[in-house]
């Protein structure tokens, strides 16, 4: 019985351990009251945007709703003249308060650092509330006694799978201890999230629309001369599709939402001329709004803001023309404004911005050799990657009368697109990567795939986690800030002579 | 160990350990290359380049296809292969060296150790016959916007190729502010101490003192060069609109003689001054482009008396392009001025830059340009055989009705040109496409170049040298691999109306035969 006893104990330990080392306490940042402020709505999204970002560590995960939550955090923001407070208060989904904590400034430029403090603030409250011994107001555990009550907390920690699609730094660099190095675990392929089934076409481009009504959200696909609506349920259903000329090739997929609901801007290249398009979902058909739009078009978050319409003009001789600016639409119209000088090697496809914690400004950059480079407020590089990033298959042609056709013999010269950048609220900075057997020249093959999420530290980028490497060539992502699900879009099998290849799309959760 | 071998042993470790240290990460090597088949049948083009039909003195049908004097040119067949390899050693982004090689022949013609550049596929291959194109240092200046591309180069001028588009040792930089480019340059031609001017600059210099045709020569190096000068200025208005202004030089100061039997003999040289304006817009659905330039200089020598010639020529350009239906619809004029029978000791036909190594080897001509060394071209026109298009090319063959933008043989008797193209580009499917050209070509002045009706012993009445009607339809195998079917056929005009013999050099005349070519080619580039 004794050695019954101890074998028990021996099993049970570790789970008795367990929430000491694994368990996060999920937090729901809900609504955040705004007042005194111009574009209430937008600064509401924004502030709950930051503060879940901000709250993100290893013993906190903010998740997408409430039901999932074990604290609900909301709060308030109030502009007086110049000055701001923000408070925050933390309550359990039963609605008991936890916690609360506050901070003030005296001017807007302070509100992102603030924020940064007030998520510090909340969750070293929460870290006192959850993780010093004692249980969690409100917590179902303490009805439990004993090994069960154990079981139960270990249970309602989030349930990190045993291979997880995401690779944290940690993973990656934990040093083997014993003398035999054991084979590394093979990181490739995708072992959790949703996986598409084989999607008709090699698709270059992904986009995301709208979460319909009925839980589905709807996906945007793009083959060379193609695009495709699917909506998303349990499996992709092809909605709709059209087909472009062709002479003409997408060489970008972008949506945001209009005036009318979600535009679809499609960059088309023409001959060796821009020839945009837009488009929108009416009922189950693709409805075309705008064509003949001279611009490249992309849409992105900026430094981690808002989402906007961003677009840039080719010159004569210049692939990309002058500063990229921020679009409006009207009807077959394009207004810009804000233009934002460019530092050397970027186009409105290969850059981003972020701040750090002191609200500097940065510019990332992806130069056509594959490095990511950072470039201060004045466009001086600060630094740059050892490793290479990036790198698509997507290229459009324009014809070349300089001497470069006499160098390549070739009329035209390939001008290969890039992978994109994308900032998050809370300012971390992810960018695709792609790796091959065969890239040589304008003979590009790459074979497999993978998402890096890096952040500033001051002086350099630094890994926080990267995807598993996809077992083909990844030609897109996408990063759904809101639902914290990176879409990762894979070509499975080139298109052919009479065939045009298939895909698959990956949607994995970014725990 | 003695002192001596240590220290030896040591230095070799240090070096070692130096070539160890540097950092591999701080390089990219890039490459780049291209691969061309084609498999011709043409009754004019055999395997080299230069003028088709090139000479009033039309003695034989064919002239300019050795071998083939019958009243129907027998056609041609053979195949050609290219390739070219690029290396690239990028230290950083604004420091590299860049190397460009070429492999090229003509499949059975020379094999093992009777072979040199452009051959080497016949049995048993192992040829010797990498070219090296190509071999030159491209660096930014710090804290400048300047690039500075010193060594062996591609150039091409500003306006499309029609005064200089070659290869050459020089010195090039340029220099970006906001939306002003300003391109200089300078290149050395030749260097007359090599060899001398008057034989050939491929030899290795042992004839730099002495006497050739009883012109001194310095065997002074860089006394007596072929220098090539570029300015450029280029301004982008905005995304849709360039304008340009550009200025060339040549100066040809290798003692060339023009006219061997001048008396006394007289060192001569070339100097032609070429100004251009240049400007490029995207109106509305159409992208219009175009250019008026204008040469002067002096040509020394010219005659029998030692003269000296004045160069006064102008050319033009205009050309529209515009997205029509499934394609793209584009045309083109060129006019180059000419010269006239007599000209005199005033020159006005337009000079397209021809290699001259051999400068006056001819004995009568500066100019070499019908044995397929043109270093000008204009590739806008689409043409395969009405004028010289480098990009319909790609391989050994280089042949064109106006060969040199002069369309003559040299500075003399450049007679000009009127070209007319008109073209369509269709993508069939995403993957093939077919583009058709008609091009009608005018000489712009008489002289006497112009050929002879030999039934009367008169120069023809007409300018008109041809039409030409093309095809290249090509399908994308893969996004590096093209294989094309290329066909030209061009209807001579009465230019040449009864300027050959049917047989032999006399009895009854008869036109040329109609140039035409077919081929079919395979191209992979990376």
């Amino acid at each position: 019985m004794k050695k019954l006893i101890v074998l028990l104990a021996v099993l049970f330990l570790p789970l008795v351990a367990l929430p000491a080392f694994a368990a996060q306490v999920r937090v729901f940042v809900a609504d955040m009251n705004a007042i005194g402020v111009p574009n209430k709505d937008e600064m509401k999204a924004t502030l709950q945007a930051l503060l879940a970002a901000r709250l993100n560590s290893d013993k906190i995960i903010a998740v997408g709703s409430a039901a999932e939550a074990d604290a609900v955090v909301s709060g308030t923001y109030i502009v007086l003249g110049k000055v701001f407070s923000m408070d925050a208060m933390a309550r359990t989904s039963a609605g008991k308060t936890l916690t609360r904590a506050y901070i003030q400034g005296d001017s807007s430029e302070e509100l992102i650092p603030s924020v940064g403090k007030l998520a510090e603030k909340l969750a070293a409250e929460l870290d006192k509330v959850y993780f010093s011994g004692q249980p969690a107001p409100g917590a179902p555990v303490a009805a439990i006694p004993g090994v069960a009550a154990a079981v139960t907390v270990a249970a309602q920690a989030p349930l990190a799978a045993p291979k997880s699609d995401i690779i944290k730094k940690e993973q990656v660099s934990v040093a083997p201890v014993a003398e035999f190095i054991k084979p590394k675990e093979t990181e490739q392929g995708n072992t959790g999230g949703w996986q598409s089934k084989r999607l008709t076409g090699a698709a270059n481009l992904v986009a995301l629309g709208d979460t319909l009504p009925d839980g589905s959200r709807e996906v945007f696909l793009a083959e060379d001369r193609r695009l495709s609506y699917y909506r998303k349920g349990s499996t992709m259903k092809l909605v709709a599709e059209t087909e472009f000329r062709n002479s003409e090739k997408i060489l970008s997929l972008d949506t945001i939402t209009g005036s009318k609901g979600l535009e679809i801007y499609v960059t088309l290249i023409r001959g060796d001329e821009l020839a945009s398009q837009v488009w929108q979902v009416q009922g189950d058909k693709l409805v075309k709004l705008a064509g003949d739009l001279s611009y490249f078009f992309r849409t992105f978050s900026l430094a981690g803001g808002p989402k906007k319409l961003y677009a840039q003009a080719m010159g004569r001789d210049a692939d990309f023309y002058g500063e990229v600016f921020e679009a409006t639409r009207s009807g077959n119209e394009i207004s810009v404004k804000n233009p934002i000088k460019m530092p050397r090697f970027g186009d409105i496809y290969s850059f981003n911005q972020f701040r750090d914690q002191d609200g500097k400004m940065f510019t990332a950059v992806i130069n056509p050799d594959g490095y990511l480079i950072i470039y201060d407020q004045d466009r001086k590089e600060l630094w740059r990657s050892n490793d290479k990033f990036g790198g698509s298959e997507l290229y459009f042609q324009k014809e070349d009368t300089t001497v470069n056709a006499r160098v390549t013999g070739d009329k035209y010269r390939w001008i290969f697109m890039n992978m994109r950048i994308q900032v998050t609220a809370g300012g971390l900075i992810l960018v695709g990567k792609n790796d091959g057997f065969w890239v040589l020249g304008n003979a590009r093959a790459y074979k497999k795939g993978t998402v890096y999420c890096m952040a500033w530290n001051g002086s350099t980028l630094e890994e926080k986690w990267r995807t598993r490497d996809t077992q083909n060539y990844m030609p897109d992502y996408y990063f759904d800030e809101a639902k914290n699900e990176l879409l990762i879009l894979q070509t499975v099998q080139r298109p052919g002579v009479t065939t045009r290849g298939a895909s698959s799309l990956a949607i994995k959760k970014v725990e | 160990m003695s002192i001596k071998k240590r220290i030896l042993a040591v230095a070799a470790a240090s070096a070692l350990g130096a070539m160890a240290a540097v950092p591999a990460m701080a390089f990219e090597n890039e490459f780049h290359g291209s691969y061309t088949l084609k498999y011709f049948l043409s009754n004019y083009e055999q395997g080299g380049g230069g003028i088709i039909l090139p000479s009033a003195n039309t003695a034989t049908t064919g002239t300019g296809v050795s071998g083939n004097t019958t009243a129907n040119l027998k056609t041609n067949n053979y195949f050609e292969q290219r390739a070219r390899l690029f290396y690239t050693a990028k230290a950083n982004d604004d420091l590299k060296l860049v190397t460009g090689f070429e492999i090229d022949s003509v499949w059975g013609d020379r094999a093992q150790g009777n072979t040199y550049r452009n051959s080497g596929a016949a049995l048993e291959s192992d040829a010797v016959n990498l070219e090296t194109k190509w071999v030159y240092l491209q660096f930014k200046i710090p804290s400048t916007p300047t690039t500075v591309i010193a060594g062996v180069q591609p150039f091409k001028d500003n306006l499309k190729g029609i005064f200089a588009d070659f290869d050459a040792a020089g010195v090039v930089t340029s220099t970006k502010m906001d939306n002003a480019t300003v391109v200089a340059g300078y290149f050395r031609g030749y260097d007359g101490a090599f060899g001398g001017s008057l034989t050939t600059n491929s030899s290795t210099g042992t004839n730099v003192n002495g006497t050739t045709n009883g012109v001194a020569k310095s065997g002074i190096l860089g006394n007596q060069d072929l220098n090539i000068g570029a300015l450029e200025f280029k301004y982008a208005l905005s995304k849709d609109a360039n304008i340009g202004l550009d200025y060339y030089v040549y100066e040809d100061g290798r003692n060339t003689n023009l006219n061997t039997t001048a008396s006394p003999v007289t060192a001569s040289d070339l100097l032609v001054h070429v100004f251009g304006l240049y400007g490029d817009a995207k109106v509305g659905p159409v992208t219009l482009s175009g250019f008026a330039a204008y040469q002067g200089g002096v040509i020394r020598s010219i005659n029998g008396s030692a003269d000296s010639a004045y160069l006064n020529s102008l050319a033009y350009n205009v050309a529209a392009k515009a997205a029509v239906g499934p394609g793209s619809l584009h045309s083109a004029l060129l006019f180059t001025s000419g010269n006239s029978s007599n000209p005199g000791k005033h020159l006005t036909g337009w000079v397209g830059t021809t290699q001259t190594q051999g400068a006056t080897s001819n004995g009568s001509a500066v100019w070499n340009s019908t044995g397929g060394n043109g270093t000008c071209s204009y590739n806008e026109s689409g043409m395969m055989l009405l004028n010289r298009n480098a990009l319909s090319q790609g391989t050994t063959s280089d042949y064109g009705i106006a060969y040199n933008t002069g369309n003559g043989t040299n500075p003399v008797n450049a007679q000009g040109m009127y070209l007319y193209t008109l073209g369509y580009d269709l993508s069939v499917t995403p993957k093939a496409y077919v583009n058709t050209n008609v091009g009608f070509l005018w000489t712009a002045h008489n002289n006497s170049l112009k050929p002879k009706d030999l039934n009367t012993n008169a120069q023809n009445s007409s300018n008109f040298q041809g039409t030409e009607i093309n095809v290249e339809t090509g399908y994308k195998m893969y996004d590096n691999l093209t294989a094309k079917f290329q066909a030209a056929y061009v209807i001579l005009g009465g230019y040449y109306k009864n300027s050959a013999y049917k047989a032999g050099n006399s009895g009854a005349a008869t036109d040329p035969d109609n140039p035409y070519t077919a081929r079919v080619v395979l191209s992979y580039a990376f």
